[in-house]
């Protein structure tokens, strides 16, 4: 398959491709979730260059099972799937290292520059943004895929591993939460 | 504003600003946005979130296909087949082996002792656990004695 063809192609298809050897197929379903990849696992973990580091672990991952991708979920909520589960890997390794690293730390000062640059934040999107981070995991991956995603509550239900209920109430929960964080 | 279309409201304010409403629709959300304080407010957060969607790097997707590139896994069908033949040719190899170093009868001593063909021995001490219940206490203190040393 040539370029411009895979790119009108569904994902269902280039996965059928992918899954031949086809790397054109292959390029194209990297190239169309690559941000979302990226985005869900920044949502996770806060942090640029890790989530760029998840980012490429998740495909790694998911191309080495795409044979047993059987297309019960879209491509993308399973891609999406994954990501979750490799970001929240890195999360667990990161507090391991912060847990070692404060056994052998001296005592923490209080006045840490960082605590003052985020009530600095002037714009309302970087504010929003950070207060998001602020959200218990289940509601805040329910908003940021709703909104960076736009992701339907079903969708999100399968990645966050509840039902399609649940997922509306933790998005509902977590935009009502952030309106009195802002307030 | 009724709850029934507040609850519409607010659950199609994140595809309303990412723009995937249908025209009726996007109409029916903006006049309820427009005469709504409460969905007001919430279209407001919901549009500065969707503007603080995070941008990977430019070179993101070059990376996760070098990445891809490099997997192991990505030459697994392959290595399966090179095991797979390796394995045949070793296989091969090694009946062919114990064919020739076969002595005599082919219907004879092999089909009643093959642990002493396949595995010949001169001293007892080499072939296994099968002759090990064959030795004394003195040859088998021995033998341990050597192994352990």
């Amino acid at each position: 398959m040539v370029k411009e063809e895979a790119r009108n192609v569904p994902d269902a298809e280039l996965v059928r491709l992918a899954k031949g050897g086809d790397r054109e197929a292959l390029d194209e379903l990297c190239a169309r979730h690559v941000a979302s990849v990226y985005r869900m696992c920044r949502g996770i973990l806060g942090d640029d260059d890790e989530a760029a580091d998840a980012t490429q672990d998740c495909f790694v991952k998911a191309v080495r099972s795409l044979h047993r991708f059987r297309g019960d979920a879209s491509f993308r909520t399973w891609l999406l799937t994954i990501a979750g589960n490799e970001a929240k890997g890195f999360f667990r390794k990161r507090k391991r290292r912060a847990e070692q690293a404060l056994e052998s730390a001296g005592p923490l000062f209080s006045d840490h520059p960082e605590a003052g640059d985020v009530t600095a934040l002037k714009q309302e999107a970087e504010q929003a943004r950070v207060m998001v981070a602020e959200l218990p995991t289940k509601q805040r991956l329910a908003v940021r895929l709703r909104i960076d995603e736009g992701l339907s509550f079903r969708e999100i239900g399968e990645i966050i591993g509840s039902s399609e209920g649940a997922a509306r109430v933790n998005y509902h929960h977590g935009i009502r939460r952030l309106r009195e964080m802002m307030t | 504003m009724n709850a029934i279309g507040c609850d519409r409201a607010k659950d199609l304010l994140a595809h309303w600003v990412r723009e995937e409403l249908g025209d009726d629709h996007r109409r029916w959300v903006e006049e309820h946005v427009a005469g709504c304080e409460e969905c007001g407010a919430e279209a407001g957060l919901v549009s500065a979130l969707y503007a603080g969607v995070p941008i990977p790097p430019s070179d993101l997707q070059a990376r996760v296909r070098v990445s891809i590139a490099a997997s192991p896994s990505r030459r697994l069908p392959w290595m399966r087949l090179r095991l797979a033949a390796a394995a045949v040719v070793v296989l091969a190899l090694g009946t062919a082996l114990i064919w020739r170093q076969t002595p005599g009868d082919p219907n004879g001593v092999l089909s009643e002792e093959p642990l002493a063909l396949t595995w010949p021995t001169d001293d007892g001490f080499i072939a296994g656990v099968a002759m090990l219940d064959d030795l004394s206490d003195e040859a088998l203190a021995e033998l341990l004695e050597e192994l352990g040393g």
